[in-house]
Protein backbone atom coordinates (compact mmCIF):
# COMPACT_ATOMS: atom_id res chain seq x y z
CA UNK A 1 0.00 0.00 0.00
CA UNK A 2 1.65 3.64 -0.77
CA UNK A 3 1.54 6.64 1.46
CA UNK A 4 -1.39 8.08 -0.06
CA UNK A 5 -3.37 4.64 0.76
CA UNK A 6 -1.90 4.47 4.34
CA UNK A 7 -3.24 7.87 5.21
CA UNK A 8 -6.76 7.04 3.71
CA UNK A 9 -7.17 4.04 6.00
CA UNK A 10 -5.63 5.64 9.22
CA UNK A 11 -8.38 8.58 8.48
CA UNK A 12 -11.14 5.89 7.90
CA UNK A 13 -10.41 4.52 10.99
CA UNK A 14 -10.31 7.43 13.42
CA UNK A 15 -13.50 9.02 11.75
CA UNK A 16 -15.57 5.22 12.03
CA UNK A 17 -13.92 5.57 15.90
CA UNK A 18 -15.10 9.21 16.69
CA UNK A 19 -18.64 9.04 14.95
CA UNK A 20 -18.81 5.65 16.71
CA UNK A 21 -18.39 7.32 20.10
CA UNK A 22 -20.29 10.57 19.22
CA UNK A 23 -23.36 7.74 17.92
CA UNK A 24 -22.81 5.37 21.13
CA UNK A 25 -23.14 8.82 23.45
CA UNK A 26 -25.87 10.03 21.71
CA UNK A 27 -27.42 6.89 21.70
CA UNK A 28 -27.21 6.81 25.63
CA UNK A 29 -28.40 10.07 26.22
CA UNK A 30 -31.06 9.53 24.77
CA UNK A 31 -31.81 6.16 26.12
CA UNK A 32 -31.35 8.23 29.98
CA UNK A 33 -33.75 10.95 28.63
CA UNK A 34 -35.90 8.23 27.42
CA UNK A 35 -36.25 6.53 30.75
CA UNK A 36 -36.56 9.86 32.49
CA UNK A 37 -39.20 10.63 30.29
CA UNK A 38 -41.15 7.71 30.71
CA UNK A 39 -41.07 7.78 34.49
CA UNK A 40 -42.26 11.76 34.56
CA UNK A 41 -45.02 10.11 32.84
CA UNK A 42 -45.79 7.29 34.94
CA UNK A 43 -45.50 9.88 38.18
CA UNK A 44 -48.05 12.20 36.48
CA UNK A 45 -50.51 8.76 35.40
CA UNK A 46 -49.68 7.71 38.67
CA UNK A 47 -50.56 11.69 40.63
CA UNK A 48 -54.09 11.69 38.32
CA UNK A 49 -55.02 7.90 39.53
CA UNK A 50 -54.40 8.85 43.48
CA UNK A 51 -55.98 12.57 43.00
CA UNK A 52 -59.26 10.42 41.85
CA UNK A 53 -59.33 8.28 44.18
CA UNK A 54 -58.88 11.03 47.21
CA UNK A 55 -61.28 13.15 46.12
CA UNK A 56 -63.77 10.49 45.95
CA UNK A 57 -62.05 8.98 49.74
CA UNK A 58 -62.45 13.09 50.93
CA UNK A 59 -66.45 11.90 50.80
CA UNK A 60 -67.04 9.13 52.80
CA UNK A 61 -65.07 6.87 54.71
CA UNK A 62 -64.12 4.08 52.54
CA UNK A 63 -60.78 2.29 50.85
CA UNK A 64 -59.40 2.07 47.54
CA UNK A 65 -56.87 0.42 45.93
CA UNK A 66 -54.62 1.96 43.47
CA UNK A 67 -54.43 0.33 40.67
CA UNK A 68 -50.98 0.30 38.73
CA UNK A 69 -48.74 -2.27 36.70
CA UNK A 70 -45.48 -1.11 37.35
CA UNK A 71 -43.11 -0.03 40.45
CA UNK A 72 -42.61 3.13 41.12
CA UNK A 73 -40.81 5.16 44.03
CA UNK A 74 -43.10 7.14 46.39
CA UNK A 75 -41.61 9.27 49.11
CA UNK A 76 -44.07 11.09 51.01
CA UNK A 77 -42.69 14.88 52.99
CA UNK A 78 -45.17 16.47 55.17
CA UNK A 79 -47.61 17.58 52.83
CA UNK A 80 -46.11 16.30 49.60
CA UNK A 81 -45.79 12.93 48.15
CA UNK A 82 -43.27 12.65 45.62
CA UNK A 83 -43.34 9.72 42.67
CA UNK A 84 -40.27 8.84 40.94
CA UNK A 85 -38.12 11.29 42.74
CA UNK A 86 -40.40 14.07 39.87
CA UNK A 87 -39.19 17.80 41.83
CA UNK A 88 -42.06 19.50 42.53
CA UNK A 89 -44.04 16.91 44.41
CA UNK A 90 -47.65 16.72 44.71
CA UNK A 91 -48.98 18.65 47.25
CA UNK A 92 -51.45 16.96 49.18
CA UNK A 93 -54.29 19.81 50.82
CA UNK A 94 -55.44 16.74 53.25
CA UNK A 95 -53.59 15.32 56.24
CA UNK A 96 -52.44 12.17 54.96
CA UNK A 97 -50.13 9.02 56.66
CA UNK A 98 -47.90 7.40 54.13
CA UNK A 99 -44.45 5.36 54.22
CA UNK A 100 -41.64 6.27 51.63
CA UNK A 101 -40.16 3.14 49.82
CA UNK A 102 -40.93 1.01 46.54
CA UNK A 103 -44.02 0.33 45.71
CA UNK A 104 -46.61 -1.19 43.02
CA UNK A 105 -49.45 -2.20 45.71
CA UNK A 106 -50.70 0.73 47.69
CA UNK A 107 -54.32 1.36 48.97
CA UNK A 108 -55.70 4.21 49.94
CA UNK A 109 -57.97 4.60 53.05
CA UNK A 110 -59.98 7.51 54.53
CA UNK A 111 -61.44 7.78 58.12
CA UNK A 112 -62.95 10.55 59.73
CA UNK A 113 -61.07 11.92 62.53
CA UNK A 114 -63.66 13.17 65.13
CA UNK A 115 -63.70 15.09 68.50
CA UNK A 116 -66.91 16.47 69.21
CA UNK A 117 -66.64 18.34 65.70
CA UNK A 118 -64.97 16.48 62.66
CA UNK A 119 -61.45 17.52 61.85
CA UNK A 120 -60.77 16.17 59.36
CA UNK A 121 -61.22 13.17 56.88
CA UNK A 122 -57.54 11.27 57.28
CA UNK A 123 -55.87 9.55 54.74
CA UNK A 124 -53.97 6.49 54.58
CA UNK A 125 -51.67 5.20 51.90
CA UNK A 126 -51.62 1.60 53.10
CA UNK A 127 -48.45 -0.30 51.90
CA UNK A 128 -50.06 -3.84 50.93
CA UNK A 129 -46.38 -5.10 50.86
CA UNK A 130 -46.03 -5.10 54.41
CA UNK A 131 -47.76 -7.80 57.03
CA UNK A 132 -49.63 -6.13 60.17
CA UNK A 133 -50.63 -7.46 63.69
CA UNK A 134 -52.06 -6.29 66.46
CA UNK A 135 -52.69 -8.01 69.94
CA UNK A 136 -56.76 -6.77 69.34
CA UNK A 137 -58.12 -8.92 66.39
CA UNK A 138 -60.40 -6.61 65.68
CA UNK A 139 -57.95 -3.96 65.06
CA UNK A 140 -56.78 -4.98 61.27
CA UNK A 141 -59.61 -5.54 58.84
CA UNK A 142 -58.02 -8.78 56.98
CA UNK A 143 -60.16 -7.68 53.80
CA UNK A 144 -57.94 -4.55 53.95
CA UNK A 145 -54.43 -5.34 54.27
CA UNK A 146 -52.25 -8.71 54.59
CA UNK A 147 -52.10 -9.66 58.64
CA UNK A 148 -49.46 -11.49 59.75
CA UNK A 149 -48.98 -13.84 62.93
CA UNK A 150 -47.58 -12.55 66.02
CA UNK A 151 -44.24 -13.50 64.83
CA UNK A 152 -44.16 -12.53 61.09
CA UNK A 153 -44.51 -9.43 60.68
CA UNK A 154 -43.82 -5.79 60.15
CA UNK A 155 -45.88 -3.40 62.18
CA UNK A 156 -47.06 -4.74 65.41
CA UNK A 157 -49.78 -2.43 67.25
CA UNK A 158 -50.14 -3.67 71.15
CA UNK A 159 -53.48 -3.03 73.20
CA UNK A 160 -51.99 -3.46 77.30
CA UNK A 161 -48.72 -5.29 76.75
CA UNK A 162 -45.06 -3.28 74.95
CA UNK A 163 -42.86 -5.74 73.57
CA UNK A 164 -39.77 -4.71 72.43
CA UNK A 165 -38.86 -6.30 69.05
CA UNK A 166 -35.81 -5.14 66.71
CA UNK A 167 -36.46 -4.87 63.04
CA UNK A 168 -40.06 -3.90 63.36
CA UNK A 169 -42.25 -1.27 64.01
CA UNK A 170 -43.91 -1.20 67.56
CA UNK A 171 -46.98 0.55 68.56
CA UNK A 172 -47.82 0.44 72.41
CA UNK A 173 -51.35 2.36 72.74
CA UNK A 174 -51.64 2.24 76.14
CA UNK A 175 -48.25 3.43 76.56
CA UNK A 176 -48.70 5.70 73.76
CA UNK A 177 -45.73 4.94 72.28
CA UNK A 178 -44.38 4.87 68.44
CA UNK A 179 -41.18 3.30 67.87
CA UNK A 180 -40.15 4.38 71.12
CA UNK A 181 -41.45 8.23 70.59
CA UNK A 182 -44.20 9.69 72.86
CA UNK A 183 -47.57 10.40 71.51
CA UNK A 184 -50.93 10.94 72.18
CA UNK A 185 -53.19 8.80 71.03
CA UNK A 186 -56.15 10.50 71.35
CA UNK A 187 -58.31 8.60 68.86
CA UNK A 188 -58.19 5.46 67.29
CA UNK A 189 -57.10 6.85 63.73
CA UNK A 190 -54.01 8.49 64.71
CA UNK A 191 -52.89 4.58 66.01
CA UNK A 192 -53.68 3.63 62.47
CA UNK A 193 -51.55 6.81 61.15
CA UNK A 194 -48.61 5.70 63.21
CA UNK A 195 -49.14 1.91 61.79
CA UNK A 196 -49.19 3.27 58.38
CA UNK A 197 -46.39 5.79 58.20
CA UNK A 198 -42.76 6.51 58.88
CA UNK A 199 -42.46 8.53 61.85
CA UNK A 200 -41.41 11.76 60.44
CA UNK A 201 -44.30 11.93 58.02
CA UNK A 202 -46.64 10.68 61.22
CA UNK A 203 -45.44 13.21 63.62
CA UNK A 204 -45.73 15.85 60.66
CA UNK A 205 -49.40 14.69 60.51
CA UNK A 206 -49.85 14.48 64.36
CA UNK A 207 -48.93 18.29 64.23
CA UNK A 208 -51.09 19.47 61.29
CA UNK A 209 -53.99 17.70 62.66
CA UNK A 210 -53.48 19.70 65.92
CA UNK A 211 -52.81 22.99 63.56
CA UNK A 212 -56.23 22.22 62.39
CA UNK A 213 -57.75 21.36 65.65
CA UNK A 214 -56.91 24.72 67.28
CA UNK A 215 -58.10 26.37 63.71
CA UNK A 216 -61.56 24.79 64.45
CA UNK A 217 -61.90 26.20 68.06
CA UNK A 218 -60.80 29.30 66.67
CA UNK A 219 -63.95 29.09 63.98
CA UNK A 220 -66.38 28.13 66.28
CA UNK A 221 -65.39 31.01 68.40
CA UNK A 222 -66.21 33.42 66.13
CA UNK A 223 -69.05 31.96 64.88
CA UNK A 224 -70.21 31.24 68.45
CA UNK A 225 -69.67 35.08 69.01
CA UNK A 226 -72.20 36.14 66.09
CA UNK A 227 -75.04 33.76 67.02
CA UNK A 228 -77.31 35.61 69.28
CA UNK A 229 -79.14 33.30 70.75
CA UNK A 230 -79.41 31.69 73.64
CA UNK A 231 -76.81 33.90 75.20
CA UNK A 232 -76.33 31.92 79.00
CA UNK A 233 -75.94 28.40 76.53
CA UNK A 234 -73.54 30.59 73.93
CA UNK A 235 -71.75 32.12 76.94
CA UNK A 236 -71.09 28.81 78.34
CA UNK A 237 -70.09 27.03 75.09
CA UNK A 238 -67.65 30.15 74.48
CA UNK A 239 -66.08 29.54 77.94
CA UNK A 240 -65.70 25.76 77.35
CA UNK A 241 -64.34 26.16 73.76
CA UNK A 242 -61.71 28.61 74.89
CA UNK A 243 -60.45 26.34 78.07
CA UNK A 244 -59.97 23.24 75.50
CA UNK A 245 -58.41 25.35 73.03
CA UNK A 246 -55.80 26.39 75.54
CA UNK A 247 -55.12 22.79 76.60
CA UNK A 248 -54.43 22.08 72.97
CA UNK A 249 -52.31 24.78 72.80
CA UNK A 250 -50.49 23.93 75.97
CA UNK A 251 -49.73 20.71 74.49
CA UNK A 252 -52.41 18.66 76.14
CA UNK A 253 -54.32 16.67 73.89
CA UNK A 254 -56.18 14.27 76.48
CA UNK A 255 -58.96 16.58 76.17
CA UNK A 256 -63.03 16.20 77.61
CA UNK A 257 -65.52 17.03 74.71
CA UNK A 258 -68.28 15.78 76.19
CA UNK A 259 -69.54 18.69 77.85
CA UNK A 260 -69.39 20.80 74.62
CA UNK A 261 -71.45 17.81 72.82
CA UNK A 262 -73.84 18.45 75.80
CA UNK A 263 -74.05 22.17 75.13
CA UNK A 264 -74.41 21.77 71.65
CA UNK A 265 -77.33 19.32 72.15
CA UNK A 266 -78.56 21.94 74.66
CA UNK A 267 -78.72 24.98 72.19
CA UNK A 268 -80.59 22.57 69.56
CA UNK A 269 -83.50 21.32 72.53
CA UNK A 270 -83.67 25.35 73.06
CA UNK A 271 -84.50 25.39 69.27
CA UNK A 272 -81.45 28.13 69.02
CA UNK A 273 -79.23 27.48 65.86
CA UNK A 274 -76.11 24.75 67.28
CA UNK A 275 -72.93 25.54 66.96
CA UNK A 276 -71.51 21.94 64.52
CA UNK B 1 -5.85 -1.90 -1.61
CA UNK B 2 -6.60 -0.43 -4.53
CA UNK B 3 -8.21 2.66 -5.26
CA UNK B 4 -11.62 0.81 -5.90
CA UNK B 5 -11.71 -0.86 -2.57
CA UNK B 6 -10.87 2.02 -0.74
CA UNK B 7 -13.67 4.48 -2.71
CA UNK B 8 -16.22 1.40 -1.69
CA UNK B 9 -14.88 1.71 1.85
CA UNK B 10 -15.25 5.65 2.14
CA UNK B 11 -18.62 5.34 0.22
CA UNK B 12 -20.49 2.47 2.88
CA UNK B 13 -19.00 5.09 5.72
CA UNK B 14 -20.22 8.17 4.06
CA UNK B 15 -24.03 5.67 3.70
CA UNK B 16 -23.36 4.42 7.32
CA UNK B 17 -22.56 8.44 8.41
CA UNK B 18 -25.73 9.69 6.67
CA UNK B 19 -27.83 7.28 7.92
CA UNK B 20 -26.82 7.19 11.36
CA UNK B 21 -27.55 11.48 11.17
CA UNK B 22 -31.12 10.75 9.70
CA UNK B 23 -31.66 8.31 12.77
CA UNK B 24 -30.73 10.55 15.27
CA UNK B 25 -32.40 13.59 14.05
CA UNK B 26 -35.91 11.18 13.80
CA UNK B 27 -34.93 10.08 17.44
CA UNK B 28 -34.55 13.96 18.25
CA UNK B 29 -37.81 14.49 17.07
CA UNK B 30 -39.20 11.77 18.54
CA UNK B 31 -38.32 12.99 21.44
CA UNK B 32 -39.37 16.38 21.54
CA UNK B 33 -42.41 15.69 20.77
CA UNK B 34 -43.02 12.79 23.49
CA UNK B 35 -41.62 15.65 25.64
CA UNK B 36 -44.67 18.16 24.03
CA UNK B 37 -46.97 15.64 24.65
CA UNK B 38 -45.59 15.30 28.29
CA UNK B 39 -45.87 19.04 29.26
CA UNK B 40 -49.49 18.94 27.74
CA UNK B 41 -50.18 16.17 29.94
CA UNK B 42 -48.79 18.04 33.04
CA UNK B 43 -50.78 21.20 32.11
CA UNK B 44 -54.12 19.28 32.10
CA UNK B 45 -53.25 17.74 35.19
CA UNK B 46 -52.03 21.00 36.53
CA UNK B 47 -55.68 22.27 35.08
CA UNK B 48 -57.67 19.54 36.68
CA UNK B 49 -56.04 19.95 40.17
CA UNK B 50 -56.89 23.62 40.03
CA UNK B 51 -60.71 22.58 38.67
CA UNK B 52 -60.67 20.37 41.61
CA UNK B 53 -60.06 22.80 44.24
CA UNK B 54 -63.91 24.08 43.40
CA UNK B 55 -65.27 20.66 44.90
CA UNK B 56 -62.49 20.52 47.64
CA UNK B 57 -63.30 23.81 49.01
CA UNK B 58 -66.94 23.46 50.35
CA UNK B 59 -66.26 20.17 51.79
CA UNK B 60 -63.93 21.60 53.96
CA UNK B 61 -64.35 21.20 57.74
CA UNK B 62 -63.39 24.61 58.48
CA UNK B 63 -66.22 25.35 55.87
CA UNK B 64 -68.90 22.77 55.83
CA UNK B 65 -72.19 22.91 57.13
CA UNK B 66 -73.32 20.20 59.23
CA UNK B 67 -76.03 19.99 62.12
CA UNK B 68 -75.37 17.88 64.82
CA UNK B 69 -72.68 16.07 63.49
CA UNK B 70 -74.45 15.61 60.23
CA UNK B 71 -73.62 17.11 56.83
CA UNK B 72 -75.27 15.37 54.40
CA UNK B 73 -76.51 19.11 53.03
CA UNK B 74 -72.99 19.74 51.07
CA UNK B 75 -73.15 23.44 51.97
CA UNK B 76 -71.06 26.32 53.14
CA UNK B 77 -71.26 28.01 56.68
CA UNK B 78 -71.54 31.40 56.43
CA UNK B 79 -70.64 32.01 59.95
CA UNK B 80 -67.85 29.68 59.20
CA UNK B 81 -66.62 31.48 56.07
CA UNK B 82 -65.97 34.44 57.83
CA UNK B 83 -64.30 33.44 60.56
CA UNK B 84 -61.99 31.45 58.37
CA UNK B 85 -61.11 34.48 56.04
CA UNK B 86 -59.82 35.50 59.08
CA UNK B 87 -57.38 32.61 59.94
CA UNK B 88 -56.52 31.21 56.23
CA UNK B 89 -53.26 33.21 56.14
CA UNK B 90 -52.00 29.75 57.95
CA UNK B 91 -53.34 28.00 54.95
CA UNK B 92 -51.13 26.72 51.87
CA UNK B 93 -53.66 26.17 48.48
CA UNK B 94 -50.75 28.12 46.56
CA UNK B 95 -50.97 31.46 44.58
CA UNK B 96 -54.74 31.53 44.31
CA UNK B 97 -57.45 33.34 45.29
CA UNK B 98 -60.76 32.12 46.52
CA UNK B 99 -63.93 33.84 46.91
CA UNK B 100 -67.89 33.87 47.57
CA UNK B 101 -69.89 36.02 46.39
CA UNK B 102 -73.50 35.58 48.15
CA UNK B 103 -75.63 38.22 50.20
CA UNK B 104 -72.24 39.03 51.50
CA UNK B 105 -68.90 38.95 49.33
CA UNK B 106 -66.18 36.69 51.17
CA UNK B 107 -62.48 36.08 50.47
CA UNK B 108 -61.56 33.36 51.93
CA UNK B 109 -58.04 33.13 50.75
CA UNK B 110 -56.15 35.37 48.84
CA UNK B 111 -52.22 34.67 48.23
CA UNK B 112 -52.14 35.85 44.24
CA UNK B 113 -49.58 38.86 43.89
CA UNK B 114 -50.33 41.94 42.97
CA UNK B 115 -48.26 41.35 39.86
CA UNK B 116 -49.76 38.50 37.93
CA UNK B 117 -50.23 38.93 34.32
CA UNK B 118 -51.92 35.29 33.91
CA UNK B 119 -54.59 34.26 35.79
CA UNK B 120 -57.45 31.37 35.39
CA UNK B 121 -60.80 31.83 36.98
CA UNK B 122 -63.00 28.53 37.53
CA UNK B 123 -66.57 29.49 39.00
CA UNK B 124 -69.43 27.49 40.38
CA UNK B 125 -72.91 27.62 42.08
CA UNK B 126 -72.32 26.49 45.90
CA UNK B 127 -75.11 26.50 48.76
CA UNK B 128 -75.08 28.51 51.21
CA UNK B 129 -76.21 28.46 54.93
CA UNK B 130 -76.39 31.26 56.86
CA UNK B 131 -77.27 30.08 60.75
CA UNK B 132 -78.65 33.27 61.90
CA UNK B 133 -81.85 33.21 59.87
CA UNK B 134 -81.22 29.40 59.25
CA UNK B 135 -81.78 29.70 55.63
CA UNK B 136 -80.00 28.09 52.62
CA UNK B 137 -79.59 30.29 49.74
CA UNK B 138 -77.24 29.78 46.31
CA UNK B 139 -73.82 31.78 46.26
CA UNK B 140 -70.82 31.89 43.66
CA UNK B 141 -67.52 30.05 44.80
CA UNK B 142 -64.46 31.49 42.57
CA UNK B 143 -61.16 30.12 42.28
CA UNK B 144 -58.48 32.35 40.70
CA UNK B 145 -55.59 30.89 39.85
CA UNK B 146 -52.32 33.02 39.13
CA UNK B 147 -49.91 31.14 36.50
Amino acid sequence: MNKKGQLDVQFNLIFVIVVGIAVFAFFMFFLFKYIELEEHKEAVEISRSMDGIITGLKTQTQYKELDVNFDFKLDVSCNEIIINDQIPGQEINSIFFGSSGSNNNLLIWSRELSTGFSVDNLLYLVDLNKKYYSNDVDFFNPEMVDVGSNVDYDVGVYFGECPSVSGKKIICVDQNLVDGESYFFFDDSLIYGAAFSDLMQFDCSYSRIVTKWINLFDIYISKNLVMNDCSSVRSSIDAELRVLRSSLVLENYDIDVSNLIDLNYRLSDSGCGVLF
Amino acid sequence: MDRKGQTGINETILVMFVFFVILMLGMVLFFQFSMSSSRKEIEEYQEFKFKQLISVVPSMNELKYSKLGIDDEWCIDLLKARAFSSISDSYNFGRKKISIYSSEDIVLYDKISSRATSIRVVNSPVCIYDPRTELFSLAELEVKWEN
